[in-house]
């Protein structure tokens, strides 16, 4: 018991580095909350005390118009959250399942073909046939236009999960684990669900957190496969009246063409508001920072209930 | 390792066959449909339209009401497609060159429309135009039908609309009145001055003329008296091609912008305007656009285009009355005359296609339903073509369907007018574009695809400096020589030699 | 003739083994075929518009049939600005890799030791969330810090240092410092998880006995937690320099707002593509500049992963 305590106590930072480590999270949680709640404050501000007096930490003028405007169409939104939801889930399930099986064969060195699959992954990771093909391949090969599955593919087989995953089950399973339960006759899905997956939740945690970021997230997909407005995801929906608002702004200068003022007046007449536009990224993050602290606790140690050993 | 290799091999030839097997699925289908086509012409035939529009919520039902006359006069059914504008320059090369079930699309000079005939997206159209599309011919405006000629060979179908416009700029009636401006005797740029100088003075807080990166000075291009003394102002001697590049119709050279000296000197001035807070300062990096600064009273003046149609839909839009005051002349060149309608080159039925198109070139009611929706739910029509908003509803964009986009399709002739605009506004529109000066080069269309890599590092620079240069942002004696000589490393001496061959070709085969 | 009958008998013998391998890890295979299939679907099968970078388009033939044109598509890379927009790509891309190691590594191993748990997951929620922003409202955010008109820099900061206003948006020179910043802000936060979990999975034993041995904190975390990370460390850097020629798209388009001015510090192949293209869209243009950086980042992994190789051959990729 006191052996224990001394352990601890030469454990721990000491109070002064602590202090100075806090203090500089704190400076640095700042720089990234107060961004996100200057958007906030523009979403909830007046559209006119924009234009006026730019943007401000504390709106000038409070008005909730922004967000009713957004939610004046339920059954749109709730449609994209739905979809958005469902993706994500789905998508993050087949992608733990698919990329950590194979980045535990190719981890195995016991595996003869561990280096060829390692090679056929680091080439995709490198090398892009470009966007044009891809949505051949998608839209005429595989008739997958407007189709959920379409949104759901391509995020699965990312070369870089699998990469961070081989490196973690190389060092954290332990060869003898492996061979001793093949020793004992059992078969390598056996192996993999009860012995290798429980060592793993942290790096499992962490690979779920970026595929359901990046589904949440995506709205390229959308962009390139989806026409059918029915299946319009959340990020997409919500991006659209962004990008138009670039379009006009960035692009049209480029056109420099007698058209443009037709273009940019037919566009900006569709386009909301600053606020609007702000409390569109708003409603995008907010449901999956709910989601976030639960998978928190697998990542920061001392968290963990204790993985098992022995 | 070697085995590992071998069937590494073997494998990747495996992919390759699929691959290439595969592929060859894709397009087998496509040249069964071509052939079945000619045979009946009354068998119910689905087209789609892709066009850049946004998003409307009665999409639906205004599509369902188009389909209802197609259906009875061609048999067939047409699903509009409409993309995001921000989407549209990413993805129309995309349905292009896919291959996949695209029928009629829109096309435009700044839409990739030569770019895309070079490269055979569009089908050729100058049979399919004589045998169905008769009443396209019959009401299509004189002159139309020659722009878009790539090698004299028709690629798309123009919309048959205004053919040019003037330039010039318009301000704040109100804060016009206030300083004492007048802006029936502007001519010029230069006289813009002195009422520049007025509104400094007296305006406090308002910018004079604001510039943002989608409009400002290049649309005022040799606007002085200076450039008028050269022919440049209206058009006779020089004229503007793609990318900024200029030329002479006396001398048969092409040259870049900046080798002008007239227009330098317009820079010139233009600079001193941005150094004495004439023109906004933040004109490179301002968020806010002209018809935002202009609702809040944050600018006086901005540039704009000037026909009989547009100075309404200014008001409308700014919400305030307005002086106008035109500095260039309206042109009717290859590029105004080019928004069309093309059809690509994997149409399975092109001959109705064809039927479909010359139907909005006749067909009242299918025009304006493209473009204003359906009657009684979008508009009530209380006169004779002119239209009113329904009951309860406050303004056109609560009607369920505005798109703006009447312009991108079809026979502008035959649109009603709304209650709050001028009736005559299409007759108007006719004679004006009437009397535009018409292009010496139209009908002309530079092919750069010997110099496509020219082109495309020109463009770079272009975006570099341009804006610097024609908003005065840097004094042009410090830009031009940069310019200068970035330009000629991305090789404009190339580009200009064969624009000048291609010139002399065109003009020779007339 | 007994050599040859010999070379027959092993090469006979090695394809029995290695049909005997296939079989005796079939288990294993299974457990490869989806993410297989996958990656064939995802990237093999485009892969073959490689091809594109060789020809010049043409729509009514398709792919297979346009012609071929030789490099013609790879010289506009190369004509007036190539030096530039490579310099700024590669030499952001070095700073992105090798000071983001460093400060995804401090975040990490630091919020591991802070005392207070329930504060180090605030602060480890809070760092992730820049990364859920669309660069384009990242673009908004340093244009309401940086804008000559109402920003907060120059109209709140500046005076009170009692400096004078700076034009950003005209003055290259910030930017080089602005953009990695930035870069940093986005991904850090994100990017130390992965090294947290790695922390996590640090056996404690390892801890214990280095505190009875009399190690202290520093010394714990040089001999125990920084060669424990240093496979992912590998992994991550070649992975990195993988990509040394892409430049972030959204990163340097959108939060510069594409200003002129600052191109010459601000310009990446991603970006010069991009502008070339926008108007004048040319697949074989495109896909060329994509083959370009590919292969580069491709002969750049293997130097490094050679070089890895010499020094500790089990972290190499291959």
């Amino acid at each position: 018991m006191k052996n224990k305590s001394r352990v601890t106590e030469y454990n721990s930072i000491s109070g002064f580095s602590n202090v100075v480590l806090n203090a500089c999270f704190i400076v640095y949680s700042l720089a990234c909350i107060l961004p996100l709640a200057l958007i906030l404050s523009i979403s909830l501000s007046d559209e006119a005390s924009i234009i006026n007096t730019g943007y401000r930490f504390i709106p000038e003028s409070v008005s909730l118009k922004s967000y009713a405007f957004l939610l004046k169409d339920p059954n749109m939104i709730g449609r994209a959250y739905a979809v958005t939801i469902f993706i994500m889930v789905a998508g993050v399930v087949l992608n733990v399942i698919i990329n950590s099986m194979y980045a535990y064969a190719i981890s195995r060195k016991d595996f003869p073909f561990s280096s060829f699959f390692s090679i056929v992954i680091l080439i995709t990771l490198l090398f892009n046939g470009g966007i044009p093909m891809f949505y051949y391949v998608y839209v005429r090969i595989l008739h997958l236009k407007d189709s959920l599955l379409a949104l759901l593919l391509p995020g699965l087989g990312a070369g870089f999960y699998i990469f961070v995953m081989r490196t973690y089950f190389r060092q954290n399973v332990p060869v003898e684990i492996i061979e001793s339960a093949k020793m004992d006759g059992a078969k390598e899905t056996k192996i993999f669900f009860s012995l290798v997956l429980p060592l793993s939740l942290p790096i499992l945690a962490t690979v779920s957190l970026f595929s359901a970021i990046y589904y949440w997230n995506d709205f390229f997909n959308s962009l390139l496969f989806i026409e059918d407005r029915k299946l319009y995801n959340l990020q997409y929906t919500m991006q659209r009246a962004i990008m138009n608002m670039e379009f006009i702004r960035r692009q049209l200068s480029l056109l420099a063409s007698s058209s443009a003022s037709q273009i940019s007046r037919s566009v900006s007449s569709q386009v909301p508001t600053e606020t609007v536009r702000m409390a569109m990224v708003i409603l995008g993050i907010g449901p999956i920072i709910i989601l976030y602290p639960f998978l928190q606790k697998y990542f920061i140690k001392g968290l963990t209930v204790g993985s098992i050993k022995g | 390792m070697k085995k590992g290799r071998r069937f590494l091999v073997l494998l990747l030839l495996l992919c390759m066959t699929v691959a290439f097997s595969v592929s060859g699925c894709g397009n087998k289908g496509d040249g069964d449909a071509k052939s079945a086509v000619a045979a009946d012409k009354l068998n119910f035939v689905e087209l789609n339209f892709y066009y850049p529009c946004s998003i409307q919520n009665d999409d639906e039902v205004v599509n369902a009401e188009i389909n209802k006359i197609l259906k009875e006069k061609v048999n067939c059914s047409l699903t509009l497609k409409p993309i995001d504008w921000s989407q549209w320059n990413n993805k129309y090369p995309i349905l292009l060159s896919s291959g996949e079930k695209l029928d009629l699309i829109f096309t435009a000079a700044w839409s990739g429309y030569f770019q895309e005939a070079a490269k055979n997206s569009f089908l050729q159209l100058d049979d399919l135009l004589k045998n169905y599309g008769k009443d396209i011919i019959a009401n299509m405006q004189d002159g139309y039908l020659d722009a878009p000629k790539v090698k004299g060979k028709l690629f798309a179908i123009p919309v048959n609309k205004d053919m040019g416009q003037g330039w010039g700029v318009v301000a704040d009636k109100k804060m016009a009145e206030q300083i004492g401006a007048d802006f029936s005797k502007v001519k010029y740029l230069e006289d813009l001055e002195p009422i520049l100088a007025a509104a400094k003075e007296k305006l406090n807080g308002v910018i004079p003329y604001f510039v943002n990166n989608e409009q400002g000075m290049n649309d005022l291009i040799g606007t002085t008296k200076l450039c008028e003394s050269i022919g440049l102002k209206n058009h006779e001697k020089i004229l503007l091609l793609d990318d900024y590049i200029m030329y002479n119709v006396d001398t048969g050279k092409a040259i870049p912008i900046y080798e002008i000296p007239e227009y330098v000197e317009q820079c010139r001035m233009v600079n001193k305007w941005y150094n004495l807070g004439y023109i906004n300062n933040d004109a490179t990096t301002t968020q806010m656009t002209a018809p935002e600064a202009a609702r809040n009273n944050k600018a006086f003046m901005n540039s704009a285009d000037q026909s009989p149609v547009t100075l309404s839909s200014y008001e409308n839009e700014y919400g305030k009355k307005l002086c106008t005051a035109e500095l260039a002349t309206g042109i009717k060149t290859t590029k105004t005359l080019t928004t069309s309608t093309a059809i690509a080159a994997h149409c399975t039925n092109p001959e109705r296609a064809m039927m479909v198109l010359n139907l909005f070139y006749c067909d009242r009611k299918l025009m304006n339903l493209y473009a204003f929706g359906v009657e009684n739910r979008q508009y009530i029509l209380k006169k004779e073509n002119v239209m009113s908003l329904p009951e309860g509803v406050k303004s056109i964009e609560e009607t369920g369907y505005n798109t703006g986009n009447y312009w991108e399709l079809g026979n502008n002739f035959l649109l009603y007018t709304w209650d709050n605009e001028d009736p005559d506004k299409w007759n108007n529109l006719k004679e004006y574009n009437a009397t535009l000066y018409k292009s010496p080069l139209l009908g002309f269309a530079f092919d750069n695809s010997t110099v496509l890599a020219e082109v495309a590092a020109h463009k770079n620079v272009n975006l570099e400096y341009l804006q610097l240069l024609l908003n005065g942002v840097l004094p042009p004696d410090e830009i031009v020589p940069k310019f200068r000589q970035k330009d000629k490393a991305a090789g404009i001496d190339r580009i200009c030699t064969e624009i000048e061959k291609q010139i002399k070709v065109w003009q020779a085969s007339k | 003739m007994m050599q040859q009958l010999g070379q027959c008998f092993n090469e006979n013998r090695k394809r029995r083994t290695f049909i005997k391998s296939l079989i005796e890890y079939k288990g294993l295979l299974l457990f490869v075929l989806p993410g297989f299939i996958v990656v064939l679907i995802n990237n093999y099968l485009p892969m073959l518009g490689v091809i594109m970078a060789f020809k010049r388009v043409d729509n009514t033939l398709g792919i297979l049939k346009s012609p071929f044109v030789g490099l013609d598509n790879f010289k506009f890379l190369f004509m007036t600005d190539a030096f530039r927009i490579t310099r700024n790509t590669v030499l952001y891309n070095l700073v992105g890799i090798f000071i983001g190691l460093l400060l995804n590594l401090i975040i990490a191993i630091t919020i591991n030791e802070l005392l207070n748990k329930f504060l180090a997951r605030v602060y480890q929620t809070v760092i992730i969330l820049p990364y859920f922003l669309s660069f384009v409202v990242i673009g908004y955010i340093v244009y309401a810090f940086l804008s000559p008109v109402h920003g907060f820099v120059n109209f709140s900061i500046l005076p009170l240092l009692g400096m004078d206003k700076i034009s950003w948006y005209t003055e290259p020179i910030y930017w080089i410092f602005i953009l990695p910043l930035v870069n940093f802000w986005v991904y850090c936060g994100m990017e130390s998880v992965i090294y947290l979990a790695a922390i996590t999975g640090i056996d404690e034993t390892l801890y214990e006995s280095a505190v009875i041995d009399g190690a202290n904190k520093r010394q714990q975390i040089v001999h125990i937690t920084l060669p424990m990370l240093t496979p992912v460390m590998i992994v991550l850097t070649l992975l990195g320099l993988g990509k040394i020629f892409r430049g972030n798209f959204g990163l340097f388009y959108q939060v510069p707002l594409s200003n002129a001015a600052l191109f010459p510090v601000t310009d990446v192949i991603d970006t010069y593509v991009y502008r070339s293209l926008v108007t004048m869209p040319d697949f074989g243009m495109v896909t060329a500049a994509s083959v370009y950086q590919s292969v580069v980042g491709c002969i750049m992994l293997i130097a490094a992963n050679m070089l890895v190789k010499r020094i500790s051959p089990q972290d190499a990729i291959f």
